[in-house]
């Protein structure tokens, strides 16, 4: 990967000059470097104020009395006597809030609910008691409406319809075409189908979702727990018929997004129109019980793949059909939708292939996306289907992938990619793990084995993002820049970034985010992992056009003619001719430049129109199975990203590994266990939710950088959040497999799940 | 272990008799411990004073909020982090929801408000508690360190610094009570195997998941100690 073409319409500089293209991360000196958080301290010493540490002066607590029906309308509600209770200032339902349109269904509050969940009234009250004490108080009566919950049940001929357009989103599948996959399965030696089922898999953020919100003449102002400041604005300005300069949204930082903290989201607008009501700043955050609904999740998913192999292991025809459970709103449908994704239809070189995905409506809560939406639920089912594939034709799993690598992205016609960095992740991870050796299991009744899964995430669209750097005047630089941090420490490498493309030392540039006000458009929301690859790039042209304005300035001071600028060079914060004749240091430059402060703004340049741009990479396990019991505990992962540059190893590494035990979560113990008869979801705690704890934690839990050097941008970054999950659970799968001899093809694979399969395969009524 | 569901769908306490059947109350009531702790009072604050030492003692005045009518309140002593605090709070108010409302200590988190995620886990007497389910009338006359505790003054405790340094956090939503875990852990183990470190912080959930550096972080400040 050494010599990467970068194209010179991604490194656009200021004035018709072009940046340098970046090399190896060895040479250069703040990319490519591990460094701690910047907010590190206040983040150990408890200091870090996120929105739900935020107390405002007079401020109100507010309360959300929630639907425990899946589908009714309201047939009476009396709030007489919370109205009535000493210290509640304002109670909202549909009767009396004004029109404000939320969804394509109408208003925020309305006299029907379509899940359980769904809010139905608001209170406000002078301490947080007080407004449950309300809540507590208010009294529905709901008349039943015919509702269906589970996606299979709602596509059946009779079922109550929830849509203009049916129960499928949209009316249709969404489908996907190319060759002929009827003819290519009565080419292929061995035809294969399975069907594989994922399960709702929720955030469960620390920081529950909810905002402070003071709704006053001057405007709205919102400190929130979101994943973007700017999306958040232009939403609720947008809803309320504000103009964007009189909405300010403040958040720093965030406990935990992974999707569900995007967008402006019901707690927001009734904060706001009871902080508009009491003339009171309002406080919001849900309960950790209402948090499952509200909060949203990952879709359930049925998927059904069917495949044509020629002997030599040559994957010739490949169909895939989803179907994902939505709510009963075309809000977060298509994410229903998305299960056949980029895994199927670009992963593997496969000449015919359809794919047929169903999102459909239920009374279920709503989707939001979740960490790896549609490519995780895609892997988790193509993995484990790839690996009985290899079997079939005798073929070790990671052999059979390689035979299939696709060097080019098929569903895009067929474009390059602006780096391809799996076949190294292969390699490395597997030389790493040792793959082909399994250990000796600690016990007889316990197995042990080894599995692996490829990975794939989209990567990102060409997008506008702006971004700043001011040279303060005593020479330390501020990159200003319109994110939220979720934690993942985008705010840190974009002063790298900074630092590298200025010359000048980590600790001499800061950065100042999280408030829609004081900072310009660089992003609306972080999600898709798209923070560094489309802020990234902007960081740098705007330290670019910083540095451009810095020399412009030294040369004045220097004497030297302002053509002759190319001539100068940064290091360690000291500006010098190439031959060291003369020098100034930023420093002095800023001083003497006082208050008329150099700004440097800049934008990101488009992607190249040719590439196609994915991430990719390969993951390994080892569990061991206890057959008694059925549990699984997973000993060893091991990781291999093509993200293209880690600009910050020791974050890169947090992430890889958090990633792939959320993964590991999803694979083996979190799921949504619903009544299927009305709806209410049984086990709405993070206790009996089951996510992974420190106990099931592998000690070995490895990230390897392929070192690749993407050509897509100016950071040659493609974004690494989400990635790490998506291979997870197939790896696990096809090691439990290894070990047991027993698929299971229905995540979560629990204990449970565990033992029937081997008390089936015992009794003789279960093969594989 | 799974609740038991007709357990939890038995109508609220606040429901009398006369509505059952006719108005159900909603999700929030049913499943809701606050409902549970209901009835027993409301707020008010006081002022704090005293202190035990270590440098000048601040007085602390928080806002107070009005009081729902014939709700009562108890007085209650607390030592947080080694300042003496008089406070007077209804008896139904956790000690999490004190030291966060009241003394401004917001580093200490509500994240499950059962006993489930440690977000708010606190050393009461020398050992860890979820802050979130006790009762604050039941610290009183206890001492408590919570996270603003750890360090003395600007030097942060080892602990914290490592975290610092193996990025042991992402979010940091869990981690005041993941770091005062460390600390408790360390206090009476100060040089704890992996397993136990494990073992130790079974009780704190971190979503980010970022187990594998806070492991390290343990181990690195185990070395320094």
């Amino acid at each position: 990967m050494a010599n990467v073409k970068i194209p010179d319409s991604v490194l656009v500089g200021p004035e018709g000059t072009k940046l340098k293209a970046w090399g190896s991360s060895k040479e250069l000196s703040a990319v490519g470097k591990p460094r701690p958080k910047i907010g590190a301290q206040e983040k150990v010493t408890g200091s870090a104020i996120y929105a739900y540490d935020v107390q405002l002066p007079r401020m109100l607590y507010a309360a959300v009395l929630s639907s425990d029906r899946a589908h009714a309308r309201i047939a009476a509600l009396d709030t007489r006597k919370a109205e009535a209770l000493p210290g509640v200032r304002a109670v909202l339902t549909y009767k009396n809030i004004e029109p404000v349109k939320w969804e394509q269904e109408g208003n925020i509050l309305r006299d029907t609910v379509g899940y359980v969940g769904e809010p139905v009234a608001a209170v406000a009250a002078e301490t947080e008691e007080i407004a449950y004490d309300a809540i507590h108080l208010i009294a529905v009566k709901y008349d039943p409406l015919p509702s269906v919950i589970e996606p299979l049940d709602a596509m059946k001929p009779g079922a109550p319809q929830l849509q203009k357009a049916g129960n499928v989103w949209q009316g249709k599948p969404v489908i996907y075409k190319r060759g002929d996959v009827e003819k290519g399965l009565k080419e292929a030696d061995i035809v294969y189908e399975q069907t594989y089922t994922t399960s709702v898999q929720h955030h469960t953020t620390m920081e529950l979702h909810g905002c402070v919100v003071q709704w006053d003449r001057d405007g709205l102002t919102v400190w929130d727990s979101a994943q973007g400041v700017n999306q958040v604005r232009d939403q609720l300005a947008s809803r309320f018929n504000l103009p964007v300069n009189k909405v300010r949204v403040i958040c720093k930082y965030v406990g935990g997004g992974f999707g569900s903290k995007n967008s402006a989201k019901h707690y927001h607008g009734l904060a706001a129109l009871l902080s508009k009501r009491t003339g009171r700043p309002v406080k919001l955050f849900n309960t950790r019980e209402d948090e499952f609904p509200v909060s949203r999740h990952r879709p359930k998913t049925i998927q059904t793949l069917k495949a044509g192999v020629k002997k030599d292991g040559t994957l010739v025809a490949l169909y895939h059909k989803a179907i994902g459970q939505c709510g009963p709103y075309l809000d977060g449908a298509a994410l229903g939708a998305r299960a056949t994704g980029d895994g199927t239809k670009s992963l593997y070189l496969c000449p015919n292939l359809m794919t047929e995905a169903y999102s459909v409506h239920t009374n279920t809560p709503l989707l939001a996306p979740t960490r790896g939406p549609g490519d995780t639920e895609n892997l988790f089912a193509l993995e484990q289907f790839i690996d009985e594939l290899a079997e079939k034709v005798g073929i070790n799993p990671l052999e059979f992938r390689k035979k299939n690598y696709a060097e080019v992205d098929q569903p895009h016609d067929n474009h390059h990619y602006s780096s391809k960095g799996l076949d190294r992740c292969y390699d490395m991870a597997a030389k790493a793990f040792g793959w082909g050796q399994k250990a000796k299991a600690s016990a007889p009744h316990k197995k042990r084995g080894i599995g692996m899964s490829s990975l794939i995430w989209h990567g990102n669209r060409t997008e506008k993002s702006q971004a700043g750097v001011i040279i303060q005047p005593d020479g330390t630089a501020e990159v200003v820049a319109g994110i939220a941090s979720l934690g993942v420490g985008a705010e840190t490498i974009f002063t790298q970034i900074a630092a590298e493309e200025l010359g000048m030392k980590m600790e001499s540039v800061g950065i100042r985010w999280g408030d829609s006000s004081s900072t310009p458009y660089t992003i609306n929301t972080s999600s898709g992992s798209r923070t560094t690859a489309i802020a990234g790039p902007a960081v740098r042209a705007a330290a670019a056009d910083a540095r451009h304005k810095l020399l412009k300035a030294a040369a004045r001071l220097l004497g030297i003619k302002p053509t002759e600028i190319a001539t100068l060079s940064i290091k360690d914060g000291v500006i010098s001719t190439g031959d060291q004749s003369k020098k100034i240091s930023v420093a002095e430059v800023a001083r003497k430049q006082g208050r008329e402060l150099i700004i440097g703004t800049g934008h990101r340049p488009p992607n190249p129109e040719d590439m196609a741009i994915e991430i990719f990479g390969a993951q390994f396990v080892e569990v061991e199975v206890d057959e008694q019991i059925g549990e699984v505990k997973v000993l060893r992962a091991v990781t291999a990203i093509d993200c293209g540059r880690w600009i910050n190893p020791l974050l890169a590494e947090s992430q890889i590994q958090g990633g792939f035990i959320q993964g590991m979560g999803m694979a083996l113990s979190e799921e949504r266990i619903m009544d299927s008869r009305n709806g209410i979801q049984l086990n709405a705690n993070l206790h009996e939710y089951g996510m992974p704890t420190s106990l099931d934690v592998p000690d070995t839990n490895l990230a390897l950088d392929p070192e690749v050097i993407d050509a897509s941008n100016n950071i040659n970054a493609k974004g690494l959040g989400e990635p790490p999950l998506v291979g997870a659970g197939a790896a696990i799968a096809n090691a439990i497999y290894n070990a047991t001899d027993i698929r299971v093809r229905d995540y979560p694979i629990t204990p449970n799940r565990i033992v029937q399969a081997l008390k089936e395969r015992s009794s003789g009524t279960r093969q594989g | 272990m799974r609740k038991n569901i007709d357990d939890t769908l038995k109508p609220h306490p606040a429901v009398k008799s006369s509505e059952e059947g006719s108005l159900s109350q909603g999700l929030a009531a049913r499943f809701s411990r606050r409902g549970f702790l209901k009835g027993l009072g409301s707020s008010v604050i006081v002022t704090a004073a005293a202190s035990t030492g270590l440098v000048s003692t601040p007085k602390v005045e928080a806002y107070v909020p009005p009081v729902g009518e014939g709700l009562q309140t108890r007085a209650l002593r607390l030592k947080v982090n080694g300042l003496l605090y008089r406070l007077e709070v209804e008896p139904r108010r956790s000690l999490a929801d004190v030291l966060r409302k009241e003394l401004g200590l917001t580093g200490t988190k509500i994240s499950c408000n059962r006993a489930e995620c440690g977000a708010c886990t606190v050393i009461m007497n020398g050992k860890t508690v979820y802050s979130c389910t006790t009762l604050a009338v039941r610290a009183n006359g206890k001492e408590i360190t919570t996270v603003e505790g750890l360090a003395q003054g600007n030097k942060l405790h080892p602990i914290q610094e490592a975290f610092i340094e193996s990025d042991a956090y992402q979010c940091g939503f869990c981690t005041p009570g993941v770091l005062v875990a460390c600390k408790a852990l360390l206090d009476r183990n100060p040089r704890p195997t992996r397993a136990e470190i494990k073992l130790a912080l079974s009780g704190n959930l971190c979503r980010c998941a970022a187990y594998n550096h806070i492991f390290a972080a343990v181990e690195a400040a185990a070395k320094k100690l």
